[in-house]
This record gives C-alpha cells, structure tokens and sequence, in this order.
C-alpha cells in the first residue's frame, strides 16, 4: 500500500495571491467610486449673498408665500427679485456687513439677484414641471402626514428655512447641473406609484414632464 | 505582483467600481452632459408679462404671455367682464398665427413675368404715392372687419381721394342691418342675449362661430351653472347637430335654406294668439303654417308647437337668425326674425332685440357704417366682371381674401383681372395676395393699435381696445399708419395724426378714459338705455317669396374655428383639431345621416361627388346621425391653395363651389343650397 503520509504537499502559491489582491482592489474602487469621483465630479459654489432664512422668518415675521409662490395664471413665483428685495433694504436695517454689501452691490446698481442666484433644484429645459399641479393642497387631499408647508416642500427641495446662511452649492462639473436636481427615478417614486392611478392624473407618460 | 495577482486585484477593481455609483451616476451626468450641447435649443429666458389687450381675429379679450419681449401664449382675460376669461380656439392660436411661416415678409410687386419680387419699403411707397395719385377718382377699398375704428381712416381716405366705393366682405351683420333700416328701424340692430331667458337661434351658431363668441359662451356659462335648473332656455334650429345645437334645451332640425319658411311659421302662430292691430303683420299669416313648415323644412308638429309654447311663455324671449361667417341669405330672414320678436313685444326690451346707436365717423370725410352697409362687394364684383360697371384703376384689399371665401358667382378673379392695379394688404400670403399686383405686409393683430367696436351680435355698445404686445415681425407695418403717412405725403389731413389719437377720439366719444382701457384691457360696456318702442312697417316682407330648396339634396357649409378664416389660413396649432369627420386622406369629409345615404346608395367611407354648376368636388361619405335627412354637410375652411403647409393639400374649397343668387329688393348675395350628390 502506498504511504499516504509521504505524500507531497502543494506548495504554496509564490505569486502572493489568494484574495488578497482582489480584496485590495475591491476597498481600493470602492473607496474611488463612492468617495473619490463624486467629489472630483462636484465643484462647490457659493451662492451670491449669504441669504439668512431664519432672520427673515424669525426676526422679520415673514412668511415663505411672501417670496416664494404662485401666479394666478399657475407659474410659479420660485426667487424675488432685486427690487422685491429692496421694498425692506433699499436701506440697511442692520449692521450684517453681507446686507450691506448686497445694498451696495445689488440695490444700489439695479444688479438682478435672481440672475445670479444658483438654484439647487433647476431642472433642464426640457423638463415642464408645474407647481401648481404638485400643491400641498392638492396632494394633501390624500397625504395627511404633511403638517406643514415646510414639511411638504422639503420633499423635494432642500428645507433651507431653518439655515442662516445658504448651503453649499454643489455642481457636477459635467452635466453642470446641481447635485440637488432631481432625477428621474425621484419623480417616478410618484408618478410611477400604481396607488396614485384614478385619484391624480400623475402617469410615466413622457409628455406629462417633458414638452 | 504576478500576472495572476495582478488580474485578482483588476478583478476586485472592476467589482468595487461596478459596486460602487461612479459608472452608473457618470452615465446619467453624461446624459444631462449631452442637453448641454450649443445646438440644443434653450428657453430664452427673460422678463415675464401679462398684456392685455384683443384678438382681432374674433374680439375675444386676451391676457397675452411675453418672455423678454416676445409673445409666448395667449390666454382668456378674467379680469375682463365681457368674457369673463373665456377663450375661443381662434383666438388661441394667435400666437402661431403670429410666428407662421405665411407672413408676408417684405413688399412684393409683380414683375412681367408675372412672379414677385421682393421690393424695399421705400420702393413700395412710391407706388402707393404714384398709383394713388393716378388713381384719384377711380378706387375702392374692400376690408374684412367692421368692428374696427380704422375703417374710418381707410374709408376718409378713399373719399379724399374722390372715391366712395368702400366695402366689407359679405356678412349677416350687413344683411340684418338692411333688414332693420328696411322696416323702419335705426341704428345697429343688436341682440341682448345676456339678459334674455329664452333664445331661439335660426341657423346662428352663436356658441361657436356666430356674433361674439367668448362673450355668448361667458353667458351660457353664467345661465346654466346647474344644468337642472338653467336660467335660459336655448332652441337651435339649423339643419346639423353643432355645438350650439347639443347644449340646447331642444334642437330643431331645419333643412338648410328653408328659414325664411320655418320662421314665417313661427310668426304666422305667434300672431293668430297676438292682439295685434298691425295690417301688415296680420296680413302675413295667411302665407305661412305650421303644415307647410314640417313638410318643406322637416320639422314635427310636436316641435314646431313645444317651440311656439316656449315663446309665447318666456319672460324675455330674443328671437335671431344667422349663417355660415362670411355668408348671408339676404334680408327675408332677419326680416322675419325682426318681425317674431315685435309680435312677441321683444323689440327695444331687455333681453329682447335692441336698437343700439350707429355713431357718427371719428374723421370727417368717413363714412359711416349706414352708408357703408349700402354697397355690397358681390354685386360690385359681378358687376365689373360683367362690364356693368366700370372698374376701378386702383383696388385696396385689407387682410380680406375674396378669392377663397366666395363663390365662383361672384366672379372676383374677373373683376379683379378687370382693375388696372390691385394692392392687398395681407399679413399671410393667401389667395387674393396672388392676383394682385403688389402685397405689403400688414402688422398682426398683436402687433398694432386697433381696437374692436360693438361687434354684431352684441346687446350693447362695447368697446376693446387692442395694442401691440409685440414688435412687428419681418418688414410689416401697421397700416393705419401706413395710409396716414400715405394721405400725408399726398397732402391730405384725414383729421388725426395717428393711430392711438383716432382710438382716443372713440373713447371720447364714449366718455371714457383712453389709457385706463388701453392698460386695463378692460370691455367698456355701455348699459342699454333706449326703451322707446320703434314704429316699425313690416310691409317690405310682403315682397318677399320665401324659397323651397330647388335640389333634393341640400348643402350645408359650416365653420369651424380649427380652419381658421380665409385670412388666415389654417393656424398651425389648429390642424390637430380638424377631425376625420371634416377631412380624412386629403379629401373633404360630407356627412349625411343613413337614411339620406340610403337615398343616395351611399355608404361610409365611400367617395361622393358634389356638383354644382360651378365644378365638382371629391368627398369622402361619413354617416352621422347629426344631419337632418335630405342635408349635405361639408366643411367650409379647407381647399386652401396659398398660405403655408398646415393650409395647402388639404381637402378642396367648398365655398367656391356653392352658388349664390342676388336678392330682388337688397341686391344682396343669397348663399344657395343646391348641389347634387353622385357616386365617386
């Protein structure tokens, strides 16, 4: 009978493999592809005036219809301009040295705010998005858990009521559109939903979105 | 590392970042990426408005949309209490209108070989100088809106130039008009269709294309807020089930060109149960019955008498008659529709027909809309063509196209072959521009001061005052401007200096605020003051012979806002709203109920030829249950041979293939209805 105990063993692999090498490439991509390449892709940018929502609300008793709503022919009122601005600050009323630049820079030139103002959900042209037909009113109707406007609007934008000062505009640098603008598996989280069919016209139809 | 480590680690690799949302996201940027390319068209943002002003094309009020200065969209004025917001089709489709490809960009003149050339404005003012100049004595002016205030600096012109020969294309409003004055009426003759609780319409479609439609429907919406329980009844008598037909309380259907025999009816009933001391209306009954109506017109006896009940209890019945746009049939009918509403007391009451004032002409050598009302272009036309009368050296056209809306009777391309020199003013090249030796470019209704002046069919004096929201495109000019400059040059004063100094003169005539109109957008509306009853002579109907149709077949024209007008062509946005019940396969669509293609051994889907003797037209045979039996009907609006794309190769003219005769006493054209229908 042979003998099994003097058998040859097979070396041990000498390139230095096993999983090891796999391994190291897999935490490496992971690393790159979560970490590196968004932040690479995004460029940061600073809105044109430090905006204070929480002053305005807080401490100027304004609401967010007073700058933010809806024209009676549906469009919708999204960025007040220079001149709206200037009703309150045609002079300074405090010693905030960003409101006294903005007096200078923006009231005092007749220089257009909302031109320059980076909208975190801008959509591209050819996507048709109507306020009025996404109303709190309206898919409150069905959606009761939304006590607030705030609450509601925060579903899609950013809730930049409770900032002092605007957040941080990201871009990515090649479709040069905000990291913030929503995508189409965002809009089809609802439209796409079988319970809204028979109670909202909302459809996967292309031209319901896009014109 | 060796060749194998080296393929383990590019494997982790590719699993990390197929793991990872680097690839899948870079793919969605790479899709936005590519929106971003120069060619791709961008919004052109900029400063959004709302400008009120009108559209010319019907008078319906409109909030016009502007983006950075151009126009964007129209939309219904709210604000406005006239129209309460409402908009018509026509008046929707402005904005195409505006940017069609139709424009006439710059001056055209005729060359010798019989093409156009583009000339500058320079150019062509020198032969408005110069043609005008020759001309002097010997001119006539055709234009196709009565409801603007321009008319009286064209038609002071036209007599500064020694020439009275203004006209507009024909109309109901011209017919009924003459009907009034005939029996001893004065003014313009209106219809308070806002105040009445009973409205018998005769053939006038007037929730769809008839009088001022975002107004008429504005009152519907207003009377009928629960359908059980409406505070004004609607009968529609007409020979097809239109949209003013379906939302009636009952829909008679009457043979077309019988409404002279279906209203003596109604009159001859109304009187038996009248105490009337008037000869010549009592006098009358012995002509008409309500046996005679069923049997010519093909109505019941159950309907005829539900109608007359309807009348004599109505508190405020208003009684009216109309056509096709465009067409007429002569005075008899508004005669007896004038003649209903006396017997019924409605004549001078609210919600009944009312005598509205006909003003007197802003400028002094204009004429007004009386004397205007006299002279009618069909005869004119058959007349030049006939040698009759003598032509005309020079012939001004204003954005009206004869050539396309007339029948083949009225014989325009002779008269017009006639004239030494034709200048139309056109803002879309159509039918007309073609046969005239010079076509300047008018400004748009969006793109001039004009206004709109108690259109027919109104109850009251109204007035809308219309501004440019836009510069004009290309080379057009406005041409009220235009002929002021003209005179100017020629060294006539016409009495204003401008456009908005002769809009301001109607508001002081209306004792209102100019520039709170022109801003507002607003329908200054005047309330009806003249109660007085008018002793009105019904003798002139004595001389009228109601018709029976002369074919077995009757033809029915209709209108529809989604064909535009003949001036315009149809609009772009419109074509999707011509249905496969008016065109289908490039051929004209008649419909006819079954009982009347069973006559005719016709069957759907199967060609027909409609013949008159002026030519004869392919159709394509629909059954619809909408058609009274022994009727044809066909949409008028198609056939276009000029304009652009959206117009041309689509179906074939039937306005030029009707036939029309001219009323004994008015001389006014009466549309026919004959044709004879054969298997294509």
């Amino acid at each position: 009978m042979e003998d099994k105990s003097k058998e040859v063993k097979p070396t041990k692999c000498r390139c230095g493999c096993g999983f090891g090498p796999f391994l190291v490439g897999l935490v490496l991509a992971l690393v790159i592809g979560w970490s590196v390449i968004p932040a690479i892709k995004l460029e940061e940018k600073k809105q044109p005036v430090e905006f204070n929502h929480v002053a305005h609300i807080e401490n100027a008793g304004m609401a967010c219809e007073d700058c933010h709503f809806l024209r009676e022919d549906g469009t919708y009122h999204g960025l007040p301009d220079t001149a709206a601005c200037a009703a309150c600050h045609e002079e300074a009323v405090t010693e905030n040295p960003e409101e006294h630049r903005f007096i200078k820079e923006y009231v005092a030139k007749g220089r257009e705010i909302r031109d320059e103002w980076l909208v975190y959900q801008k959509q591209p042209d050819n996507v048709f998005f109507s306020h009025a037909v996404h109303s709190m009113e309206r898919c409150a109707n069905c959606h009761t858990e939304f006590e607030t406007p705030q609450q509601f609007c925060s579903l899609c934008h950013i809730d930049v009521a409770s900032t002092t000062k605007p957040p941080v505009y990201k871009e990515n640098k090649i479709s040069t559109y905000s990291v913030n603008t929503m995508k189409m598996p965002e809009c089809e989280a609802c439209h796409a939903n079988p319970g809204h069919y028979g109670t909202t016209n909302a459809s996967t139809a292309c031209f319901v979105c896009h014109k | 590392m060796q060749r194998r480590g080296f393929l383990k680690f590019a494997l982790g690799g590719t699993v990390g970042l197929v793991a990872s949302p680097a690839i899948w996201t870079t793919l969605y940027d790479l899709a936005y990426w590519t929106q971003n390319w120069g060619w791709i068209p961008r919004l052109q943002k900029g400063e959004d408005l709302s400008i009120a002003t009108v559209s010319k094309l019907d008078g319906t009020p409109l909030k016009v949309r502007t983006v950075d200065g151009r126009v964007v969209r129209t939309n219904g004025n709210k604000e406005n209490a006239y129209s309460k917001g409402g908009l018509t089709p026509l008046a929707a489709s402005e904005v195409q209108l505006l940017y069609s490809e139709s424009r006439i960009k710059r001056p055209l003149k005729r060359g010798f070989d019989g093409g156009y050339a583009y000339i500058s404005w320079e150019e062509a003012e020198n032969i408005l100088k110069e043609k005008t100049g020759e001309a002097k004595g010997s001119m006539a002016f055709l234009s196709a809106d009565s409801s603007s205030s321009l008319n009286d600096v064209y038609s002071a012109f036209l007599a500064e130039n020694g020439s009275k020969d203004f006209f507009f294309m024909p109309s109901d409003e011209q017919a009924a008009t003459l009907a009034w004055h005939a029996l001893g009426g004065s003014g313009r003759i209106g219809y308070d269709i806002a105040n009445s609780d009973c409205i018998l319409a005769v053939g006038a479609n007037f929730l769809d294309s008839w009088g001022p439609v975002a107004h008429n429907r504005a009152v519907f919406n207003e009377t009928h807020q629960n359908a059980e329980d409406a505070s004004q009844a609607i009968y529609y008598a007409g020979a097809m089930q239109n949209n003013t037909a379906v939302v009636s309380d009952l829909w008679l259907p009457v043979k077309t060109g019988t409404e002279e025999i279906f209203l003596g009816a109604i009159l001859a009933e109304l009187v038996k149960s009248a105490a009337l001391a008037d000869e010549s209306l009592t006098s009358l009954t012995g002509r008409y019955s309500l046996e005679e109506a069923n049997k010519v017109c093909g109505t019941s006896m159950e309907s005829m008498q539900k109608l007359v009940s309807a009348l004599k209890n109505a508190n405020r019945p208003l009684v009216f008659a109309g056509t096709t746009e465009g067409q007429s049939q002569g005075t008899g009918v508004h005669m007896l529709a004038i003649a209903v509403n006396a017997v019924l007391g409605r004549i001078n009451q609210d919600g009944g027909l009312v005598s509205l004032p006909m003003d007197d002409p802003l400028l002094p050598s204009a004429q007004s809309l009386t004397d205007i009302f006299t002279r009618n272009f069909v005869s004119f036309s058959m007349q030049v063509a006939s040698g009759a009368k003598e032509a005309p050296k020079l012939l001004f056209i204003n954005d009206a196209n004869p050539v396309y809306a007339l029948s083949k009777d009225a014989e325009v391309k002779e008269c017009l072959a006639k004239i030494d020199y034709k200048i139309c003013f056109a803002s879309h090249f159509n039918e007309t521009c073609k046969e005239c030796d010079l076509v300047l470019p008018i400004a748009h209704g969006l793109e001039r001061f004009d206004d709109v002046y108690t259109p027919y069919g109104s109850g009251n004096i109204n007035w809308t005052l219309a501004k440019p929201v836009a510069e004009p495109h290309y080379q057009a000019r406005p041409l009220g401007e235009l002929i002021l400059a003209l005179a100017d040059e020629l060294g006539q004063n016409l009495g204003v200096s401008d456009i908005p100094s002769l809009l301001e003169k109607r508001a002081q005539a209306l004792h209102v605020n100019f520039k709170e109109y022109l801003e507002s957008g607003n329908t200054y509306q005047e309330a009806f003051y003249n109660f007085t009853v008018p002793t009105l002579n019904f003798m002139p109907l004595h001389s009228k012979q109601a018709k029976a149709p002369v074919s077995d077949i009757a033809l029915y024209t209709y209108t529809n806002a989604a064909a535009g007008t003949p001036s315009t062509g149809i609009p772009p946005y419109a074509n999707r709203a011509i249905t496969d019940y008016q065109l289908q396969d490039g051929l004209c669509v008649a419909q006819i109920n079954k009982a009347t293609a069973q006559k005719l051994g016709l069957g759907n889907g199967q060609k027909a030829m409609l013949q008159t003797k002026n030519g004869a037209m392919l159709v394509l045979v629909q059954i619809y249950e909408g058609i009274m039996p022994d009727v044809i009907a066909v949409m008028a609006g198609l056939g276009h041979t000029e304009f652009d794309r959206f117009s041309v190769g689509k179906g074939d003219n039937i306005l030029a293939l009707t036939q029309i005769d001219m009323e004994a006493d008015s001389d006014l054209p009466v549309w026919l209805n004959t044709v004879s229908v054969v298997k294509g």
